[in-house]
Formats: structure tokens, C-alpha cells, sequence
């Protein structure tokens, strides 16, 4: 099957995809069907072909790069190989998920190809010409720059999370393997460590409840837990709740920590410095529930309730209990 | 041992900023930061310098006039060399050009260790650090949650973040590392360090003529995304009449439950 195209990166985690990954494979698609493109997805590592077989319905074909050893995904060999087939079957587009993992390898692979790639896209549009016009957040959000693609392909692309929406898919695309060379990286890995969590990544989440110093102390996130839990949403924080060590670095929500852009956002007990705005002002619905009035997070907001966080979480948890 | 550290002036967060006609850059108002993942960056490098004989670290930035405002926090902080790589004032800069012109500096300069911040925070792009090991043929390690330099000082070990999982690797040096929250906390600096930044007259370098190897992107302009509009406070008389309003509001109007 002829591999050019349109390409999207699998992220994924012992044959987890990542949510993002679907996204990107929805827009891939759309993008694919205007301008005769086929969509070819790539996975890599350890369980590729777990991750293949679920992401089988949105493209064309999938590529499951293979090696003797045991590897993450983002090991050497598979960049190294990636670097070949982008040479080999000159791509039109290679997407790939923005997230920490692909900051690793992307702009590696961009140097290597003489390509520059852009990061955080939360927009993209063909135009005319098969110019390609992405639309990415600067200054926490605030403005958006658009450029213009001017060289010749591959674009390389890192997508935001929640950038696009996901699309039904009905195909089963074929499925090729590729035997790739093992190659030694200057790299060692010692230890892998993968963080215990459940439910959703927090950048990948549809409901982000987060909670600021107004929750008094790290016991209350408890309630914040259940209530995410109920919503089937992921826990944020803001900086100072971090830095005072009632909740990791990885749930903050921030200039310094993460960007969200849930389709609902709850804020309880945050003031609203600029600082957390800038991690969440891309939400689609924002909640604040302040005992303060005057808390700079209601101009932020859609809905605003001036009410003691430790009378309305109960109540809110209560009422959900009850909706079922 | 030379430790460089590549770091960036950005905008206080509270800076007030606005579009130009038709969008064309932002008028940002003169009051700049060192990124604060940068910061965290020279606090690692500064702690390496301050247990170890025999370190000298160096802030690298390149960037316009404002660019003496991160290097003056640097060796506030304690750097022992500042280089200001004179570049133009652009509403957007292509990284894979500031990796480029970055590293035919380094090129230049004796480094064992090269550290930055895993992101700025105003262009959000995060490419620049693993680039610019990309240009100099060189491992990159990051976002870094810890640096150890192994005893021979021929190598070093990082506890990288992977979103979800953590890493420890090692590689031998020279080596680039970018800096993720928690890696140091940056250290408020001393009245004397402060003086000393005031007084700063960096080392000047120009940037390589020489274009870079294949750029892909050009500025087309910037939009301001639309802001919310007023709050709406939802009413009750007391909290549960009022978690009940709200959970009808998110369902019935804002049809996000």
C-alpha cells in the first residue's frame, strides 16, 4: 500500500493509546479525505500491536515498527527508523501528540530532516496551494499566532491535547509490520518508573476539577478526588497548594505547570492569579466557587457561586450521588 | 568543568499586552522575567558550581536589548559568565533558528554540560534545548526532576518526566538538560548578587551570518481569542440550593454534563 501522506505518531503506554492519539486521528482523516491522502498510523514498542488493533478504525493502514529487544515507543531505534521512512516515503504531514514524551523525539527527528516543526497546535487549516495554516497558543494562551507552512514537506506537527474532537470510525485499516535495526543510543535507561493514577490524564480530561489554598489543607482534596471521580474528571491544583506539598507537581495547573482546556472547568478556593489563568483560560466552561466575591478567578468564569467550598462540595457530591 | 545554561527573557506574566494593527505582532509592555524554567536551570548548574571545585557556569541567552534582563537575574543568582548573542526584536521567532544560532555559539566555548528550561513561557514551544543537542550531535535529557553527576565527571544521571511514567537515564558527556519544575527551586538572590546583575556588561556575540539549515515556518499574523463573557452567580439560599442550581445550569444550559 502506498505509505506517503498523512501520518500520525501512537502514543501509548504498554498498548494504551493515549486519548490525544484519537483526536489527532480524526483530524488526520478529514484532513486525508480532502486532498486523496491516505492516513498511515505508526506505533512503536513494547504491545505496539495492542495499540494498533484499537486504533485500527480511523486509518488506512497502520505501521507497527517492531525490534529484537524490549523498548518504549520512543527508544532510538524506532526515531532512528522514523527518520528513515520519512526519507523513504516522503510524508506530506507527521502528527504527533504534544506532550512531554514527544518534545523528546520530534525535534530531534526535525533537525535530522532539516524540517523545524511547530508545537502546541491547537489549530490547523489547508489552504490553497496544500499550504497548511496551524494556529498555536503564545503568552499562556492569551493571543494566538498563525503561520504559514513555506517549506516542502514533511510538516511536522506536535497537536495539543483536546485540540480536536474525536470522530466516530468505521474502517479496519490493514495492518503491515516493520522490522526495525536495533541501534545504541548514547543513552542508557537504569529504571522505569511509572506513576500509579487513576482515571484520566489531566491535559487529556473532559473535567478538570481543580482546588486552590481556600481548600485549607491537603484532607479536603479528598472530596475533590470523589468529585472527579463522579464526573469522571481528573484533579488540578494551583501552584501554592503544589509548593505547600498537599498535592505532586503533576496536577498543577499553570504558567509552571500544566494547560488544561477541559470542556468544563471547576475552580474551588482558587483565587485567580494570573499565573493559573494562564493554564486554563482555554476551557470551555469555567466553574468558580469562591467564599471571596471579589476573587479575580469570577472574571475568568461562566458560572460563578460565592459560597464555602466545604458546605458546597458535599452538596455537590450529594446531588451527583443522587443523579446517579 | 563548564556548565552553560541557555536562557531567555519573557514577559512578567502581568505584563500588559496588546495587538498591533491588523495583528501584525504585541506591543508588550517593559517588564521581563527570566523564564522561570530557566531559572530553575541556573539554580541546578549554581548548585553543581557551589559542591564542586573547579565549575564555571555560564548563562547564554540570544534575543534583543531585553535579553540583559534574564542574564542580569542569572548571575544575580550566581553565574560566573554572561553572553549576549545580539539578535533582532521579533514578534516570533522560528526555534529551530534559535537552536541554531545557539549552538554555532557553543561550538565556539569549551562545554561539558548544557541546561535550559524545558519550555518558555511565552512561545510555549519547548524545542529549543533538544535541538540544539540535535544541532551539536549530542544526548538530550529532559525534562530533568533530577541531575546527578556520576564521580568520574565523564557522565551524569537524570530522572527525566515522560508524563505519567518517570525515567532514570544516563549518558555520557557533553550532554544538553532541560529543567522541569522541581529539579531546584530557584533561590531568591542575595542584595550583593543583585548589585552585581545591576552592574552586568555581558560578553557580546553575533550570531553566525550563515542561514540556517532548513526553516518551514512563516508568520502570518496574531489573533486575540474572545473572552468570556460577565459571570453569571448562581443563586440559592444556602449550599445545597445552590449545587443543585448550578449541576441544572452546567446540564441544561451549558450542556456539559
Amino acid at each position: 500500500m502506498e505509505k506517503g501522506g498523512i501520518w500520525v505518531w501512537v502514543e501509548h503506554w504498554e498498548g494504551s493509546e493515549r486519548a490525544v492519539v484519537h483526536e489527532l486521528l480524526g483530524k488526520a482523516r478529514e484532513l486525508a479525505d480532502c486532498t486523496g491522502r491516505q492516513l498511515t498510523a505508526l506505533v512503536a514498542g513494547s504491545k505496539a500491536l495492542e495499540a494498533a488493533e484499537r486504533i485500527q478504525g480511523n486509518p488506512d493502514l497502520v505501521l507497527v515498527l517492531e525490534t529484537e529487544g524490549h523498548h518504549q515507543p520512543e527508544a532510538p531505534p524506532f526515531i532512528h527508523a522514523l527518520e528513515g521512512l520519512c526519507r523513504q516515503w516522503s510524508p506530506f504531514l507527521l502528527m504527533a501528540p504534544c506532550t512531554l514524551r514527544s518534545l523528546q523525539w520530534m525535534p530531534a527527528l526535525a533537525v535530522a530532516l532539516g524540517r523545524s516543526m511547530v508545537s502546541e497546535v491547537t489549530g490547523l487549516e489547508l489552504q490553497e496551494g496544500e499550504k497548511l495554516l496551524v494556529r498555536k497558543p503564545m503568552h499562556g494562551g492569551r493571543f494566538l499566532v498563525e503561520l504559514h507552512s513555506c517549506a516542502s514537506p514533511p510538516h511536522l506537527l506536535a497537536i495539543r491535547p483536546r485540540a480536536f474532537p474525536r470522530k466516530k470510525a468505521q474502517r479496519t485499516a490493514q495492518i503491515e509490520k516493520i522490522r526495525v535495526e536495533e541501534c545504541q543510543g548514547a543513552l542508557e535507561v537504569l529504571e522505569f518508573l511509572q506513576d500509579s493514577g487513576s482515571g484520566p490524564e489531566l491535559a487529556e480530561a473532559a473535567v478538570v476539577v481543580a482546588g486552590g489554598r481556600g481548600m485549607g489543607g491537603p484532607e479536603s482534596f479528598k472530596m475533590l478526588e470523589e468529585l472527579a471521580g463522579l464526573m469522571g474528571g481528573a484533579v488540578g491544583a494551583s501552584r501554592s497548594v503544589v509548593d505547600s506539598g498537599w498535592r505532586p507537581a503533576s496536577q498543577q495547573v499553570g504558567k509552571s505547570g500544566k494547560t488544561v482546556s477541559p470542556d468544563l472547568y471547576m475552580g474551588f478556593g482558587i483565587s485567580g492569579a494570573i499565573h493559573h489563568i494562564m493554564g486554563m483560560d482555554s476551557s470551555k466552561v469555567v466553574v468558580a466557587v469562591n467564599s471571596d466575591p471579589n476573587a479575580l478567578i469570577f472574571q475568568h468564569a461562566d458560572y460563578g457561586v460565592v459560597e464555602d467550598l466545604h458546605e458546597l462540595l458535599p452538596a455537590l457530591i450529594q446531588e451527583l450521588r443522587k443523579g446517579g | 568543568m563548564d556548565i552553560f545554561v541557555l536562557v531567555k527573557t519573557v514577559p512578567e506574566a502581568e505584563a500588559r499586552m496588546e495587538l498591533l494593527a491588523q495583528g501584525s505582532g504585541l506591543r508588550v509592555e517593559e517588564k521581563w522575567e527570566l523564564n522561570f524554567f530557566d531559572a530553575v536551570a541556573v539554580e541546578q548548574a549554581i548548585r553543581m558550581k557551589e559542591t564542586m571545585p573547579g565549575v564555571t557556569v555560564t548563562a547564554l541567552s540570544y534575543g534583543p536589548r531585553s535579553a540583559l534582563e534574564g542574564l542580569r537575574k542569572a548571575v544575580a543568582m550566581g553565574t560566573d559568565r554572561a553572553i549576549h548573542l545580539e539578535g533582532p526584536e521579533l514578534p516570533w521567532a522560528e526555534p529551530m533558528e534559535v537552536a541554531w544560532i545557539l549552538s554555532q555559539a557553543l561550538r565556539k566555548e569549551q562545554h561539558d554540560l548544557i541546561l535550559c528550561g524545558r519550555k518558555a513561557t511565552d512561545d510555549e514551544a519547548g524545542q529549543v534545548g533538544p535541538m540544539v543537542a540535535g544541532f551539536l550531535g549530542v544526548p538530550y535529557l529532559g525534562p530533568a526532576l533530577s541531575l546527578e553527576l556520576e564521580k568520574s565527571q565523564g557522565a551524569i544521571q537524570v530522572v527525566r518526566d515522560l508524563g505519567g511514567a518517570r525515567e532514570r537515564v544516563r549518558c555520557p558527556l557533553p550532554a544538553v538538560v532541560s529543567a522541569q519544575k522541581g529539579l531546584a527551586e530557584p533561590r531568591v538572590p542575595t542584595i550583593q548578587g543583585v548589585m552585581k546583575g545591576m552592574r552586568l556588561q555581558p560578553e557580546k556575540m553575533s550570531p553566525e551570518a550563515q542561514k540556517i539549515p532548513g526553516s518551514g515556518w512563516s508568520l502570518r499574523g496574531f489573533l486575540q481569542p474572545p473572552g468570556r463573557p460577565p459571570v453569571c452567580l448562581v443563586e440559592g439560599q444556602d449550599a445545597v440550593s445552590k449545587a443543585r442550581e448550578l449541576l441544572r445550569l452546567l446540564r441544561e444550559e451549558a450542556k456539559v454534563l
